[in-house]
């Protein structure tokens, strides 16, 4: 490491001494980044790239750790959810781990974050140009229910060779006469690659068609990256007679905002069994609360 | 002494500033966008390129410099990133390309396996600050991470477009290229086509 290598940290009194901006190594962000850069190029297809251990165990967001690691910079704003909170163990220990190592800026709400890493959820906010969402994934390869070789899946994706999964699909809907994947539902991206969207609720695959902001995939066990850029088709499977569709709560509303038209949480609240339901996105509830405040002082 | 130009003032924050840069360029094609980042290019590359080079190439990366490239290059890209030099086309993981006019057909750069897409020829190009600019013949390019259309900001010989056309076709194989003129960027990765107008 160079003498500006340690020195970079020294300027910003609130990081940690000891270790490079962002954790990693920059031999390391330098592969990582060269993998990002082909994910882009070819939106949907898996780069692999060489993971490295990181101070948490796999299957706590290791790989969107790295590739949040290889994009920040200091003047970037962070905001971590984990199933679309904040507050949530994994989401506290994230962003208080890139506030140790970078010095950046955290926040909690969608609209001023420059750069989220997420598990599990796309915020309710519409993400904007010029934003970067990094999704934690635990395991990327869409056909692996079907094919558990990943030296056979890769040459079904080199094949474009994607019947089997419509089978799956098929199955589903001679078992229970409607499509039960309910997250990690599987989609075309750019009319050519199968992808995992991570397992994120089918309600917000459609948020991942032409969005305007840029979504990143790292899978840390896995060792894959793959990307979606900006204003990029992606498409849920389905068939003619069986659209796709999203989930619905019956009218349910959120029982903190009011929401209508937001990704709903069953929560039990005593030991007789009572539930209730509320918005999985708190930073999307908090601003509808206050929407509603101002409602009534108007 | 290989070289008297020294790298990047910061290495860290003006490798990931950079880096940054060449991933809106790619994940927005034909958008225009800045390197911040100040060094003393060698003589042959503009800054963007030089750059470009110290943030994505290091030892794992075989680099083709178009010959006839200045001397100084190579060795102060050898100083500063450590990369290794191939003079086959195809065995390329960058190329280095300072005049397009007499740049290798595009086919002669490696591209990729229909396993590993991913293997390919990334060009790093100089086109010189008399083609950075849109003129009437500049066409309009469509594709992913494209809002409906854009114009490519920069002028590229018809010769360039027929190859472009077949590097489109044969997709997902197939090589991306970076455009630097002075401190600018310009991403066209393979997913993105030229319309006909």
């Amino acid at each position: 490491m160079t003498k500006t290598e340690l020195n970079s940290n020294s300027s910003n009194s609130s990081t940690e001494p000891g270790f490079n901006f962002a954790y990693l190594d920059e031999q390391t962000k330098r592969s990582i980044r060269r993998a990002i850069l082909k994910a882009v190029a070819i939106p949907g297809h898996q780069i692999p790239f060489s993971s490295r251990e990181m101070p948490m165990s796999y299957g706590w967001g290791t790989g969107g750790i790295q590739v949040t690691a290889s994009v920040i910079g200091k003047e970037d704003t962070l905001k971590v959810i984990d199933q679309g909170a904040d507050d949530t163990t994994n989401a506290v220990n994230i962003r208080r781990f890139f506030k140790k190592v970078c010095g950046v800026n955290t926040t909690e709400k969608t609209s001023e974050a420059t750069l989220i890493q997420t598990r599990h959820r796309i915020p309710e906010t519409p993400l904007k140009e010029g934003q970067t969402i990094v999704y934690q994934v635990p395991m990327p390869e869409p056909l692996f229910v079907i094919e558990p070789s990943r030296t056979e899946a890769a040459k079904m994706h080199a094949l474009e060779e994607y019947g089997s999964m419509y089978v799956k699909l098929y199955e589903d809907i001679t078992n229970y006469g409607y499509i039960a994947t309910a997250y990690d539902y599987p989609v075309i991206v750019n009319d050519r690659y199968l992808m995992k969207p991570s397992p994120i609720p089918r309600f917000d695959n459609p948020k991942m068609n032409n969005n305007p902001a840029l979504q990143l995939f790292g899978a840390g066990r896995e060792k894959r990256i793959y990307a979606v850029p900006p204003y990029t088709k992606v498409k849920s499977l389905d068939f003619e007679d069986y659209p796709f569709s999203v989930e619905n709560w019956d009218n349910k509303a959120c029982e903190f905002c009011g929401s209508t038209d937001s990704y709903l949480d069953e929560v039990v609240i005593d030991n007789e069994g009572t539930r209730m339901w509320i918005c999985s996105d708190t930073d999307y509830c908090n601003g509808q609360l206050i929407v509603n405040s101002l409602n009534c002082m108007s | 002494m290989i070289t008297t130009f020294p790298g990047f003032n910061n290495l860290v924050h003006d490798s990931q500033s950079t880096f940054r840069i060449l991933l809106d360029a790619l994940s927005r094609p034909g958008t225009i966008n800045q390197v911040t980042a100040q060094l003393t290019a060698p003589s042959g590359l503009n800054l963007a390129c030089a750059a470009a080079c110290l943030t994505l190439l290091d030892l794992e990366t075989q680099v083709w410099l178009q010959p006839e490239l200045d001397r100084s290059v190579q060795n102060w890209l050898l100083f500063h990133t450590g990369c290794r030099f191939t003079k086959e086309t195809n065995k390329a993981d960058f190329a280095v390309i300072w005049n397009m006019d007499r740049m290798p057909n595009l086919s002669e750069f490696k591209q990729g396996t229909p396993v590993y897409p991913e293997d390919s020829t990334t060009l790093l190009i100089d086109v010189g600050a008399d083609n950075a600019r849109a003129n009437n013949r500049s066409p309009l390019l469509k594709g992913a991470g494209i809002n409906e259309e854009i114009t490519m900001p920069i002028d590229l010989p018809d010769s360039f477009w027929q190859q472009w056309q077949q590097n489109y076709n044969s997709y997902p194989l197939g090589i991306d290229i970076y455009f630097f003129t002075e401190n600018k960027v310009i991403g066209l990765p393979r997913t993105s086509c030229k319309t006909n107008q």
